[in-house]
């Protein structure tokens, strides 16, 4: 038994451990980085020291397409930014369009985009929480029931649009299609089973001892950074500002709701969470109040197929699931628009990414990362 | 624009100095300054700094093409004022150079990166400034107006 330890002894270097400082790639092809993301971490053992983001494997040239196409045909590409969220995507491209064109919006066409709307934030969130449940190891239990969820709201969309992910449902004037009735009782159907179903999910995750240990104090942004970094959505609210452009700008029948804007506190991990979480809730209350008042009338003003907008320019600012999206269209008077520009919220987000995950463990930077709730779809465009 | 700077009156909260660097302005909703291009840095400086401008928060920050010229286009928004202004500044095609306004907020390191990879303009002080969206390797600017390329010779490319 002597002799063995002696032996053992021999065959370990004494004196200090060389340690290395070691590059490993994380992604493109990548189960929790939301898409085809790329990050070049650095790491000291388990520790992130350097975190640098490498974007571009989705990019399809969709400023440089716009360019091409007409104003009604480009609808369609918008829908390929977020396209967890392709609604607010279609939302804030066409009111570009209408500011640039002074374009007039039917009341109940506003109301329309309202609901619709507020329907793709809380598809959006579902999606969001339940990727963020998998990236901490909750193994598909709360994504799969959010889903369940998330399929209510794209079985909504497929009755008025047609389509499930990519909806090309909005106009520049209004919408393509009214709402039918059965669309308004299925919806009154979801708004009726969704808060039970969210309490289920908060229910999991919540007051999870195990969730709360990993995402409290976690990735912790203070509020100065978070502004200085342009973060958007609830990224910023849950920082402790509470900015909603539905609130500071006022846009569409939005003043005449009843909601709150929710907000964290420390920023951390968990506050993203539950910010999301929250705000499913406000938006369920939106939608019943839009249904409640839903005028009837026009659902689209008409315009001709290939309408030229006067010489100008517009940035359009809505309030999408991941934050500010905004479109800036500048218009030569021409069929296409000449330069097409989308503020896209996810990747100004992940501007703060290398700042983030610097000092967390690999396992705290993978959560982190899926806290800013990134669509690489709109981060490359 | 107008060339009746006085009536805007973001314009009359800035120091003479700084003013003397703003070539026109426009006002409306959003008013709009156009600026000399390598004052850039120190009038962006002094409105997201000023109380009274607070423009803190950097909503957009692109470029268009204008054939002659390229156009930046800043989107400042102030969060403690509810407020939003636009600067311009024109960048020459042939030199095409900017200040860069990376340090005074955080969400123009990415958006001038992107400037850069799509546009070529560069921009004097950025920390990093290399491609974003496209490889490395990639030779040109795609939103450049003159940049349609044939398809052939975008396959050579990547061969």
């Amino acid at each position: 038994m002597g002799e063995t330890t002696h032996q053992i002894e021999q065959a370990i270097p004494t004196g200090r451990i060389e340690t290395e400082r070691i590059i490993v790639n994380m992604g493109p092809h990548h189960p929790s980085t939301h898409g085809v993301l790329r990050i070049v971490l650095t790491l000291d053992g388990e520790t992130v020291v350097d975190a640098d983001p490498v974007f571009g494997y989705l990019h399809r040239g969709f400023e440089k397409l716009c360019e091409e196409g007409t104003y009604l045909q480009n609808v369609s590409l918008t829908d390929r930014l977020d396209y967890l969220a392709a609604m607010t995507n279609n939302w804030a491209y066409v009111t570009a369009v209408e500011k640039l064109a002074g374009i007039e919006v039917p009341e109940r066409a506003e109301y329309i985009r309202v609901i619709v709307g507020e329907l793709q934030r809380v598809a959006s969130h579902c999606a969001a929480i339940g990727f963020f449940g998998n990236d901490i190891g909750t193994s598909f239990t709360p994504l799969m029931w959010l889903f369940r969820d998330r399929e209510m709201v794209l079985d909504l969309f497929e009755m008025i649009s047609g389509a499930r992910m990519t909806y090309n449902y909005y106009r520049p004037g209004g919408v393509a299609a009214d709402l039918t009735p059965e669309f308004i009782a299925e919806t009154r159907k979801f708004l009726a089973h969704m808060p039970h179903s969210l309490d289920e999910i908060e229910g999991l995750l919540t007051g999870n001892e195990i969730v709360l240990s990993r995402c409290k104090k976690i990735g912790v942004i203070p509020l100065n950074r978070a502004i200085s970094y342009g973060l958007s959505g609830p990224n910023l609210r849950a920082s402790g500002l509470a900015f909603d452009l539905r609130k500071v700008l006022g846009y569409s029948v939005y003043p005449r709701m009843q909601f709150d804007v929710v907000t964290g506190t420390v920023g951390d991990t968990f506050d993203r969470y539950i910010v999301r979480v929250r705000e499913i809730r406000e938006s369920l209350k939106i939608i019943e109040q839009a249904i409640e008042q839903l005028p009837p009338g026009e659902f689209c003003t008409k315009l001709p197929i290939n309408f030229r907008p006067p010489v100008g320019e517009a940035l359009s600012r809505i309030e999408g699931p991941r934050g500010e999206i905004g479109f800036y269209i500048v218009s030569d008077g021409s069929i296409a628009p000449y330069r097409c520009h989308q503020r896209a919220p996810s990747f100004i987000n992940l501007g703060i990414i290398s700042e983030l995950l610097k000092g967390l463990k690999v396992a705290d930077a993978v959560v982190a990362l899926a806290s800013l709730d990134p669509v690489m779809g709109e981060v490359d465009r | 624009m107008t060339t009746n700077r006085d009536e805007v009156s973001v314009v009359n909260l800035l120091p003479p100095a700084l003013a003397e660097g703003v070539i026109a302005a426009k006002s409306g909703e959003v008013p709009e300054l156009l600026v000399k291009t390598d004052r850039i840095a120190e009038i962006c400086e002094y409105l997201a700094s000023s109380p009274d401008l607070s423009f803190n928060y950097l909503v957009n920050l692109t470029a268009v093409d204008w054939i002659n010229y390229f156009e930046l286009v800043y989107h400042l928004h102030s969060i403690r004022h509810g407020r939003m202004i636009a600067i311009k500044a024109r960048v020459d095609h042939d030199n095409p150079v900017a200040p860069s306004v990376a340090r005074i907020w955080d969400a123009a390191r990415f958006q001038e990166r992107e400037t850069y990879d799509l546009f070529g303009i560069s921009f004097n002080g950025h920390p990093d400034l290399r491609r974003i969206l496209l490889y490395d390797e990639f030779v040109g600017h795609p939103l450049r107006k003159d940049y349609n390329l044939p398809r052939e010779e975008i396959s050579q490319q990547l061969r």
